[in-house]
């Protein structure tokens, strides 16, 4: 008889030439903790809507459903802190009668206040980042008024911010 | 634990009636690698069959259109009892790719498949592998002992 | 001429015997086209981490299937006309079971032996494919219309050959009943020697009769979504599939009388002949298997033009080079 060339799951995998692709496979997500600043790209970017961004008082938790996931990978090339990966965990089958009953991935930052009316504003892990890449590459020239321009932006919201512009002062271009 | 043999032999032999509810045809394709060599779901015994009234798990793979929705009714009431509902795919669960920015499905869905008839398993996936796939008939068979009719 | 039962209990356990053993050559047949595919089948050894689940082994798969369609809803559509859609697999059943009785099973039989055992055989035979007809065509669905068409005209073509196939170990033997057929070969040779052309055509006609590649045109799943059977589901369903299996092992079982001395080579014990007439239904359903899998599916009208062409042909050459055994060299046959 010919070998089969069966395998037998779930008792046995698949062999050793398939590694290569199975660690490239696309499965379930995984949110590295220290790397995510809760930017909310990825929930930009989403093909099917999988990924939602929710504000509450002091928190912004990511959730991504992945019953709705189509698993295109975008969300992790728009990362920009390559806080979001898709393991190679594809076994994901459960019992269960409802879409929303399928399993989901959370991610939760923490979020600054407005001091002006108290609604939530920024990540502050966000703040960090836009430090780090924005203001440690800009012209040396300018580098000390952007930082203190942005020191006074990320205490308010933006309708707070509005209302408070001509108290700020912060136009670079005015000159009063 | 032992089983009556009348769940032994429910378990041991389900048979699978495949309906294609309008999708892309991924899912389908990965569900006729479930049968090819590689992996081989009559080991368990299970038997791919195109006849609704011969089957035990129905597989509904794709969104389901407007136009489909009745006539899956009609044929998902054409499968005689017990039987278990299996939603294959990230659009059979939720409308996949087929919804609009607030969730809701869009003008053309008649829903996922939970809006038209009971599901028992999900299995994520755009589309399964078919390690997944064969994943979900092992636990729609375990739903299958549960049910006693 | 009437024939005598000689104990009803052996005839219920030859019944049962021979359901087992269809049961074991349909596993058969699943399992060596599997093979052939390069995939695994139905477990004969279930892997060890899966048998708190899946069972120990898959040997009775065809029975497991019987049992649960036996337990299952049965749905019978509102158009059909139910008492005959009921009646048609009780009557391929009933067919069954009397041909089953009277054919010998490694040299039992419990009737004594008598004359036309053969041709009740024959006719009880050709009760199934009608049952299966009967069945299509009360079900209202254009499926089980063109399928019971297409079963008349396949029986049409095989039962030439078959018929006259089995008619020609008839004239070898000087006999119609199967007993003498199998004890005229003991004496002498078994049939298959001295005439491969009928066993030859004997054979491709029950490729045909169990509706195996390249002759399951009824039940083609692509074409017509399972031909007659298409409205049956559940218990009707369960008692058609006891059908197959039965109509399987007959077909072996006389396969092996006529043409395989039935398994009886003198000087040997009881046991071993049962043996021998099991490994002899293996190798003969391991031959159809090949068959099978390495086919495509013929037309219906291609199947009708070549069983009446090649089979035929074969079957007719037998008969002929039966009478000249029989005429012109009858040493080999008795004396």
């Amino acid at each position: 008889m010919l070998k089969p060339v069966t395998v037998n799951y779930p008792a046995e995998r698949l062999p050793d030439e398939f590694t290569k692709t199975l660690e490239e496979i696309r499965g379930k997500h995984r949110f590295d903790e220290d790397k995510c600043v809760g930017c909310g790209a990825c929930s930009l970017v989403c093909s099917s809507g999988a990924i939602t961004v929710s504000d509450s008082q002091d928190q912004r938790v990511l959730k991504v459903e992945v019953a709705r996931c189509i698993f295109c990978g975008r969300c992790r090339d728009i990362c920009p802190e390559k806080g979001l990966e898709l393991t190679s965990e594809f076994e994901l089958s459960q019992t269960g009668s409802r879409g929303e009953d399928c399993v989901k991935v959370e991610q939760k930052i923490s979020m600054r206040r407005c001091e002006g009316c108290g609604r939530p504003t920024f990540p502050t892990k966000q703040i960090d980042s836009v430090k780090t890449r924005v203001l440690d590459k800009i012209d040396p020239s300018s580098k000390e008024t952007a930082s203190r321009d942005l020191e006074v932006y990320v205490k308010y919201c933006l309708d707070c911010r509005r209302t408070r512009s001509y108290a700020f002062n912060i136009h670079p271009r005015k000159s009063y | 634990m032992r089983l009556s043999l009348k769940k032994k032999a429910r378990v041991y032999s389900p048979w699978i009636f495949h309906a294609h509810a309008g999708g892309c045809n991924n899912c389908d394709i990965e569900l006729a690698a479930c049968f090819a060599p590689r992996f081989d779901l009559e080991r368990m015994g299970v038997q791919l069959r195109n006849n609704p009234r011969h089957a035990d798990i129905f597989l509904v793979t794709g969104p389901a259109p407007k136009q489909i929705a009745p006539i899956l009714k009609r044929v998902y009431e054409q499968v005689p009892n017990p039987k278990v509902v299996v939603a294959c795919g990230s659009c059979a669960m939720t409308g996949g790719v087929y919804n609009r920015d607030d969730g809701k499905p869009n003008y053309a869905l008649g829903g996922p498949v939970e809006r038209l008839i009971p599901v028992d398993v999900l299995i994520p996936g755009c589309p399964p592998k078919p390690e997944s796939i064969i994943e979900g008939v092992l636990l729609a068979l375990e739903k299958l002992r549960e049910k006693n009719s | 001429m009437t024939p005598t039962v000689t104990s009803f209990e052996g005839a219920l356990l030859l019944l049962l015997v021979s359901f087992f053993l269809g049961v074991l050559y349909s596993y058969e047949v699943r399992k060596i086209s599997a093979r052939l595919q390069s995939r695994r089948g139905p477990w004969l050894l279930v892997p060890k981490s899966l048998r708190k689940t899946l069972g120990t082994t898959r040997l009775f798969q065809p029975l497991y299937d019987i049992i649960k369609l036996l337990y299952k809803q049965s749905i019978i559509p509102e158009t059909a006309r139910t008492r005959l859609f009921k009646t048609a697999p009780l009557i391929a059943l009933t067919c069954l079971g009397a041909a089953a009785i009277l054919t010998p099973l490694a040299g039992y039989s419990p009737f004594a032996s008598f004359e036309l055992s053969l041709v009740a055989v024959l006719y009880l035979l050709l009760g199934v494919p009608l049952a299966f007809v009967l069945g299509g065509a009360v079900s209202s669905s254009p499926w089980g219309v063109v399928g019971s068409q297409r079963e008349a005209e396949l029986v049409l073509a095989y039962e030439t050959p078959f018929v006259i196939g089995v008619f020609t170990v008839a004239v070898m033997a000087d006999t119609l009943s199967i007993q003498s057929i199998v004890a005229a070969q003991i004496s002498r040779y078994p049939y298959l020697l001295l005439n491969p052309f009928s066993a030859a055509a004997v054979f491709l006609a029950i490729v045909g009769k169990l509706h195996l590649k390249p002759f399951d045109i009824p039940e083609a799943e692509v074409e017509v979504v399972a031909g007659p059977m298409t409205e049956y589901s559940g218990r009707l369903l369960g008692l058609i599939e006891i059908g197959k299996v039965l109509f399987t092992s007959i077909s072996i079982s006389l396969f092996i009388d006529l043409f395989l001395a039935g398994g009886m080579i003198p000087e040997l014990g009881y046991p071993l002949v049962a043996l021998i007439f099991i490994l002899e239904g293996f190798l003969v359903v391991s031959l159809i298997t090949l068959v099978h899998t390495l086919n495509p599916r013929f037309r219906i009208d291609q199947a009708f033009r070549w069983y009446l062409k090649v089979p035929t042909l074969l079957s007719a050459l037998g008969l002929a080079w039966a009478y000249s055994l029989r005429y012109l060299h009858t040493a080999i046959l008795w004396g």
